[in-house]
């Protein structure tokens, strides 16, 4: 194993993983839907 | 009028269900081969570069289009795509959408009953394979078997020969996927996904963990280690960076494993609640699919096969494509971790079963919303049809075969070319019919997450440009070949009608929807803004 294919594997793994717990996080933790209606005013909101 | 008024539950249900169809066989079997064949660790640079430009949005315009279509009381691909295409011929155009999970669907259950053999089999003892016998012929035990199961040695022999092993396993798989889909969405796809896709990231773990922790089982051979198999699938060579070859191959790496221009993911958002979010649903679908892939997929299959099979042995196996890796080597992989094999062996396989099988139901349920919305079918008998449908076009599969000509000819015209067609036709919809303006603010009604802005000329120029260049670049490649193989056999030519009759009877039934939704006063070709939809329709849209 050389020292690019550490960084590559390391830093593949940290944004897949890193990804998916952000999004989990995110979908656990956002309001209910009812609450979140509008989109941003400058998108038309 | 809404003939199909079922909803998702949750909205961590939606996006487990659509992981679920996006996570495959091909996340543990394939990516890993492609890595190790272009470029190791360097494939990473385009596999990243085609999830951001190419796969994430045209997921995001998916899932836009299910959730507006399912808003105005539709749910399958030929309906949705009209009301984007502003039309008929978005319809006509959408067939595809409908024909694709249903064909593929044909030879995927297949392929799914064989984890389920293969499972069965480790579960009550491994495939006889003899440790103490040399590699060679370990491969040659666990090829045997794979022929006599899969029925590669001639046409019609899982039917009519000694052993129906094959064929129970395909009952099982078939009637538990028709089972699930009888259950609607909610009672039967969200809640089966909702503990499959855990105890499919459990499954993994312990695999991964085992195989981490092998070590270098035969000091004699010091090259056969974790490390070093690890080394095969990371280790970079940059100098693949310049071939268009690594570039085409990540990125339709990237468009299959996500399972956009499927038809899957307009149907699934389809059933989303109107005020739903899909920013952040489509980015945590696409995310934990990219788990599987590359955090699994690419640390366990490769490095199992080096530590027992060598550099040498796993580049051969790799060779064989994803099929020959997952169902040739790795059970002699399996034979090789000692008393343990035949459990690791039986997780593998059950992890590679909810896999398949979370995939497949993705695949029944547009054709069964398609079928009662186009002919009014009440959902058990629409599922009644689709066992029709299921066991002729299965059954087909089932009888031929010989060498896999009549399945793989399936999987390269419906499961692969067509599949890019019908990516294309949809982004092109999105972002230039219906209009990016549009569909930016549709996207974000009800959202989490704002998409940055720049994704906007990505799904405008950037997506359909690329789509367009790989699409091209795999049909200078492979047309001329899967050409000549339709025109050389038999079982080919047979597939290839098999499809057109499916085009053709589904364009029949879009036309016979057409006079049932107008009859019915909805609004097919989107005269009328919907929530979250400010814009007024442009004039003369109501054609069609």
């Amino acid at each position: 194993m050389t020292t690019g294919g550490w960084v590559l594997m390391l830093v593949s793994l940290a944004v897949v993983w890193g990804l998916t717990f952000w999004c989990f996080y995110r979908v656990l933790t956002a309001p209910p839907e009812d609450q979140v209606v509008k989109p941003p005013s400058d998108l038309g909101g | 009028m809404d003939a199909d008024r079922e909803q998702w539950g949750t909205r961590l249900g939606v996006i487990l269900a659509v992981s679920g169809s996006a996570v495959g066989l091909g996340n543990f079997l394939r990516f890993p081969g492609q890595a190790a064949q272009n470029g190791g660790g360097a494939f990473l640079i385009p596999y990243f570069c085609a999830l951001l430009l190419l796969g994430i949005p045209i997921g995001w315009a998916e899932w836009t289009m299910g959730r507006y279509g399912g808003k105005k009381g539709f749910h399958s691909g030929p309906s949705i795509m009209g009301l984007f295409g502003r039309g008929s011929l978005g319809r006509y155009l959408g067939v595809l959408s409908a024909v694709i999970p249903l064909a593929v669907s044909f030879y995927y259950v297949f392929i799914e009953a064989w984890t389920v053999g293969y499972f069965l089999k480790f579960v009550t003892g491994g495939l006889g394979i003899d440790r103490a016998a040399p590699v060679a012929a370990q491969t040659a035990t666990s090829a045997a078997f794979y022929t006599a199961f899969t029925g590669a040695s001639r046409d019609g022999v899982l039917l009519t020969g000694d052993s129906h092993f094959t064929l129970l396993c395909w009952v099982i798989t078939f009637g538990l996927n028709l089972w699930l889909i009888y259950r609607g969405i909610s009672k039967g796809i969200e809640k089966f996904c909702s503990w499959a896709m855990p105890a499919m990231a459990v499954c993994a773990l312990v695999v991964l963990v085992r195989v981490l922790t092998l070590g270098t089982p035969d000091p004699s051979h010091p090259e056969q280690s974790v490390l070093h198999g690890l080394g095969y699938m990371w280790n970079p060579d940059f100098s693949k960076l310049g071939s268009f070859q690594t570039w085409l191959a990540a990125a339709g790496q990237i468009f299959f494993t996500l399972g956009v221009g499927f038809g899957v993911i307009v149907n699934y958002a389809s059933y989303m609640k109107p005020k739903d979010d899909v920013v952040l649903s489509a980015l945590t679908a696409s995310a934990t699919n990219e788990l599987f892939e590359v955090g699994f997929g690419g640390m366990i299959t490769l490095t199992a096969s080096v530590v027992f099979l060598g550099l040498s042995g796993t580049a051969a196996a790799v060779a064989t494509g994803s099929f020959g890796l997952g169902f040739n080597t790795l059970p002699v992989v399996f034979a090789h971790m000692g008393p343990l094999g035949n459990l690791v062996g039986a997780t593998w396989f059950f992890m590679l079963f909810l896999a398949a099988i979370t995939s497949s139901i993705s695949m029944y349920q547009p054709a069964a919303a398609f079928l009662k919305e186009a002919t009014g079918a009440s959902h058990g008998r629409a599922v009644t049809i689709l066992v029709g449908l299921g066991v002729i076009g299965s059954g087909l599969t089932l009888w031929f075969t010989r060498d896999g000509v009549f399945w793989s000819t399936l999987d390269f015209w419906v499961g692969t070319f067509l599949i890019f067609v019908c990516a294309t036709i949809m982004i092109v919809l999105f972002g230039w019919v219906f209009g990016i303006e549009r569909g930016w603010r549709e996207a974000h009604f009800g959202s989490i997450l704002r998409i940055p802005p720049l994704f906007k000329f990505v799904m405008k120029w950037v997506a359909p440009a690329y789509l367009l260049v790989v699409f091209a670049g795999f049909c200078i490649q492979n047309l001329p070949g899967a050409v000549q193989q339709v025109l050389g056999s038999w079982a080919a030519k047979l597939a290839v009608g098999l499809i057109v009759v499916m085009i053709a009877g589904m364009t029949l039934a879009v036309q016979r929807g057409e006079k049932r939704w107008r009859a019915a006063g909805q609004d097919l070709d989107d005269a009328v803004p919907s929530d979250g939809d400010p814009a007024p329709a442009p004039a003369g849209r109501a054609g069609g």
